[in-house]
């Protein structure tokens, strides 16, 4: 194995266009456009000889999978070398390549610890979650009056959904130690009550403007609230 | 007689004179009598040889008005003259032997001297030449038979009791005579031949049957006590006895029918004709026609037939087939049709249903039990699904078929050709697919089966749900989701009737189209992670996820990153946009992007159609601009240079991609597709665009043409409720 990329697309909102890149030394290149910390990522991929190995015996064998998936679902693509499998996201594989896609899509997971410029939202206080630089260095956002979403649920129910936005327009280069709270004044969750928080905002990649979702989920810990949330 | 006089007045001399005559003279033939005799004449004469004695057993003991009528039903049968005919096939001997056997001059005029039926009077006596043959040879002397039969006709018989006044001819015409009188005294000379010809036809080597037929056909209940009476008086035997002694089988019993009734009933007849050695096609179509358009007599006839035979149906279908049966079957027409479907509803064999062309005759109920009689057949052969399609093919039974789906659902699948379809129900079953922007294919199917009853227009989604270990998918929450989408709608026309749609998703083990059912990352949270889609449902989703996703299985596809062709097709509606403001031409801008698709190098191809794109203004602050230009710049690329969305796939190759380009090949397709923000095109994960109604008239097409094609006359289109 020489070059091996991973792609998550979907059409479906929200749009899903996510990028790992691995060379065989073990650096590695990613792009997240949804999830809890969207933006550029790099750095090494752990345990690489493992991976190159995996790669190396799927490249023995014949490309697997099916680029034709269900309705509103996200495909998933290997290509190692120009040798390319293809699932839908919610399907396994079997055999080597299988192996191998088992492996990329807890890459995709993991290598989120090492954010390169990246944003994520810190939710300490359900009613004024914050977006948050992480990374060394800057990400370009432009943030028109950027709004968040707290769904509120219970017991697999949705009990309540607040809606707040920071009431600016700009566009500003986020760096280390760079945040944004965004008021959502009415989200009062309880002890045991779930909470999503979900922005949407254009984040430019060399110049292009990208839309990403960034979201975050916790657990109302304590009756009073604002004790740390588990993130997920 | 002030009756006839009206009568006359009513129905005119000449019937009345026929009703007199009947009434006048109770051994009169009937209709029936007269033609089988005519037939038996026939029969006698037809063929190899000729059957002298059955043409002596017809004219025995006969009336001149028997004999009448017989030779005017043998006009009308076979259009040809009795006198004619005998007298070509009978010998002068012969000829002069038949002239004594019937009086001349019947009742009018007792001639005979006899006063009492067992008192046998001379036969030679009365004996005047037999009416058919007009020119016939002159009455010979009395020979009465003794010559040619064996029967000593000609004695008289020993009469053992003769308790009665069995006096002579001179006492009995000394007796002033009462018309009824005479007439009786008459009847037993012509008894007493007939009697002696019966006797003479069962004795000797074999049975001479025809004989005995003809002798029996056409005796009035009169005359045929008179010669059983005269029989067993004389041969100290019931006539019944010596004909069970002498036949068997289907000839005993014409045999025995005839002396009951003195005539074949149709019943009878066809009796005879089927069972008989080898079926007697002639006769049976004979007699059918015979019947044909009488439905009184028709219902008679099968009425008789089941008394004495059992069904005739059943003997005409052991015996016939093909053309035949079919003919057959017809003359019996709209009363054999019924008593058809009344016989296989009874558990008859549903074969008496091939030959019924038209089954409105009955009630739809009695069509089902028909159905249902016919799918109980081990083998459904091609007339069985005749039978079947012929029921479910008449207009009547849409309603009943759409009400009986399961069955209407079996006889198609015993090979009846009927549509899966009808104008009131149905199933829908497409499938669709979608390029994906970046590669790869979405596909769908979309199945639903609807019904549409009593203007109400329901409409079933079945689905094979697959809930993962532990997972209890929450049906009764989809569904609400789904009413609160879908199930806001009616098809109406301007007249005001509204037809109301209702969806019910249904999990259906034998579904087709199967959705797992997953946990949620977090359980009983909907995380962003948790993306569902048309195959995969997690146990908590976003309210608009099941109404988007069920837009797919009821066949319709996504609205969202289309191309325009697609979302103008799709969604009737387009996008206007920005106009070309640029200074070049929509063909100019096309080549630009043209080039700076293949720019050298590769690694700057991507700034290059930037460029292009934001110099056109197609990218404004870098966002795109869809609409009607952009739409027009792709149709000059692609007239030009070949397919635009190939090329910004193709010249971002995949090997060399880096991240960045495939940010800028989605805004750069962005540039040029579509969306719309009804239920289809944004499934719900940001507010949708509150001036577009989550479902619009285009989802609901497929319905409205339901409705439209049941109710052609009025204009359907989308409503409220
Ligand atoms: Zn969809």
């Amino acid at each position: 194995m020489k070059k091996l990329t991973f792609r998550r697309t979907s059409d479906s909102p929200p749009a899903e266009h996510e990028m790992l890149e691995i060379d065989a030394d073990g650096s590695f290149a990613m792009w997240r456009s949804t999830g809890r910390m969207v933006g550029r990522f790099a750095g090494v991929v752990p345990d690489i000889e493992a991976l190159v190995h995996d790669a190396d015996r799927a490249l023995r064998s014949s490309p697997a999978g099916s680029d034709r998936i269900a309705m509103d679902a996200t495909l998933e693509r290997i290509d190692v070398d120009g040798h390319q499998a293809a699932i839908a996201a919610d399907l396994t594989l079997d055999g080597w390549w299988g192996v191998l896609l088992k492996r990329c899509r807890a890459l995709m997971s993991e290598l989120c610890e090492q954010p390169k410029a990246a944003i994520e939202i810190d939710l300490d206080n359900p009613s004024a979650p914050r977006l948050v630089h992480r990374g060394t260095e800057p990400l370009v956002l432009e943030l028109i009056q950027p709004a968040a979403t707290v769904g509120v649920w219970r017991d697999r129910d949705q009990t309540a959904e607040y809606w707040g936005y920071a009431d600016i327009i700009e566009t500003v280069s986020a760096e280390h130690g760079w945040q944004l709270e965004i008021p959502v004044p009415d989200a009062r969750p309880r002890h045991g009550d779930n909470v999503i928080v979900e922005i949407a905002l254009d984040v430019y990649h060399d110049g292009v403007p990208l839309r990403v979702h960034v979201s975050a989920v916790a657990e109302i810990a304590a009756p009073d609230g604002g004790v740390p949330p588990n993130a997920v | 007689m002030p009756h006839l006089v009206a009568l006359q007045h009513s129905i005119g001399n000449a019937a009345v004179g026929r009703l007199v005559q009947r009434l006048d003279d109770p051994d009169a033939l009937t209709p029936a009598m007269a033609q089988q005799l005519a037939r038996r004449l026939k029969d006698a004469m037809d063929g190899w040889g000729t059957d002298e004695d059955a043409i002596y057993g017809v004219f025995t003991g006969r009336t001149q008005h028997q004999v009448n009528s017989i030779e005017a039903a043998y006009r009308a049968l076979f259009g040809r003259e009795l006198t004619t005919d005998l007298s070509d096939e009978l010998t002068a001997a012969e000829l002069r032997r038949l002239a004594t056997l019937a009086p001349s001059e019947p009742a009018a005029a007792p001639t005979s001297p006899a006063a009492d039926s067992a008192a046998p009077a001379t036969p030679a006596s009365t004996a005047s030449p037999p009416a058919p043959s007009p020119a016939a040879p002159a009455p010979a002397a009395a020979e009465a038979g003794s010559s040619a039969s064996p029967a000593p006709s000609p004695a008289p018989s020993p009469a053992p009791t003769a308790a009665a006044p069995a006096a002579g001819g001179d006492v009995a015409a000394a007796m002033p005579m009462t018309p009824a009188l005479a007439a009786a005294a008459e009847r037993a000379n012509r008894a007493e031949l007939a009697a002696r010809r019966l006797r003479s036809a069962m004795q000797g080597w074999g049975t001479d049957e025809d004989a005995i037929f003809a002798v029996l056909t056409g005796r009035s209940a009169a005359e045929r006590r008179a010669i059983a009476d005269f029989y067993s008086l004389t041969y100290g035997r019931t006539l019944e006895f010596d004909l069970r002694d002498e036949m068997s089988g289907s000839e005993l019993n014409e045999a025995l029918r005839l002396l009951g009734q003195g005539e074949l009933s149709s019943a009878d007849e066809l009796y005879q004709a089927i069972t008989g050695a080898g079926t007697d096609e002639a006769r049976v179509m004979r007699v059918l026609e015979g019947l044909a358009g009488d439905r009184a007599r028709i219902r008679r006839t099968i009425a008789d037939y089941r008394r004495k035979y059992g069904s005739l149906l059943v003997a005409l279908n052991g015996d016939m087939s093909g053309a035949e049966l079919t003919t057959a079957r017809n003359h019996l027409g709209h009363i054999g049709h019924l008593t058809a479907i009344q016989e296989v509803i009874a558990g008859g064999e549903p074969d008496l249903l091939h030959q019924v062309p038209d089954f409105t005759i009955v009630s739809t109920a009695d069509r089902l039990l028909l159905v249902a009689r016919v799918h109980t057949e081990t083998v459904v052969g091609d007339s069985d699904e005749g039978v079947l399609e012929r029921i479910w093919g008449t207009a009547d039974m849409a309603e009943v078929a759409a009400q009986n789906q399961s069955l209407y659902a079996a006889s198609r699948d015993r090979g009846a050709e009927i549509p899966a379809t009808l104008t009131t129900f149905g199933r829908f079953q497409n499938n669709f697919v979608q390029d994906m922007f970046e590669g790869g294919i979405t596909a769908g199917d979309g199945i639903f089966d609807w019904t549409l009853v009593g203007d109400r227009l329901n409409v079933r989604v079945p689905i094979r749900f697959q809930p993962a270990s532990g997972v209890t998918p929450p049906y009764a929450t989809w569904q609400t989701q789904i009413n609160n989408v879908w199930n806001q709608y009616a098809i109406c026309e301007p007249g005001g009737r509204r037809i109301p749609v209702q969806f019910t998703m249904v999990n259906d083990s034998s579904a087709s189209r199967t959705v797992r059912v997953v946990k949620n990352k977090v359980p009983g949270t909907l995380s962003p992670e948790d993306r569902a889609n048309a195959g995969k449902f997690f146990e908590v989703m976003r309210p608009s996820t099941v109404p988007h996703e069920f837009g797919h299985f009821i066949g319709l596809p996504d609205e969202y990153q289309r191309t325009h062709g697609d979302f103008v097709e799709i969604t009737g509606m387009d996008k206007t946009g920005p106009t070309n403001t640029s200074g070049r031409t929509e063909a100019q801008i096309a080549d630009d992007l043209h080039t700076a698709l293949h720019h050298d190098p590769a690694a700057n191809r991507r700034i290059e159609v930037r460029r292009a794109l934001t110099a056109a203004g197609l990218l404004v602050g870098g966002r795109a601009q869809q609409g009607n230009f952009a739409q027009d710049v792709m149709g000059e690329y692609n007239t030009r240079h070949g397919t635009l969305k190939d090329d910004l796939i193709s010249q971002f190759t995949f090997e060399g991609s880096t991240q960045s380009d495939s940010g800028d090949r989605w805004l750069f397709q962005t540039v040029f597709s579509y969306a719309s923000s009804s239920i289809m095109g944004n499934p719900g994960m940001f507010a949708p665009d509150p001036h577009q109604h989550p479902v619009e008239p285009r989802h609901l097409r497929e319905f409205v043409s339901i409705v439209q094609q049941r109710n052609p006359t009025e204009t359907w289109s989308m409503g409220a409720r």
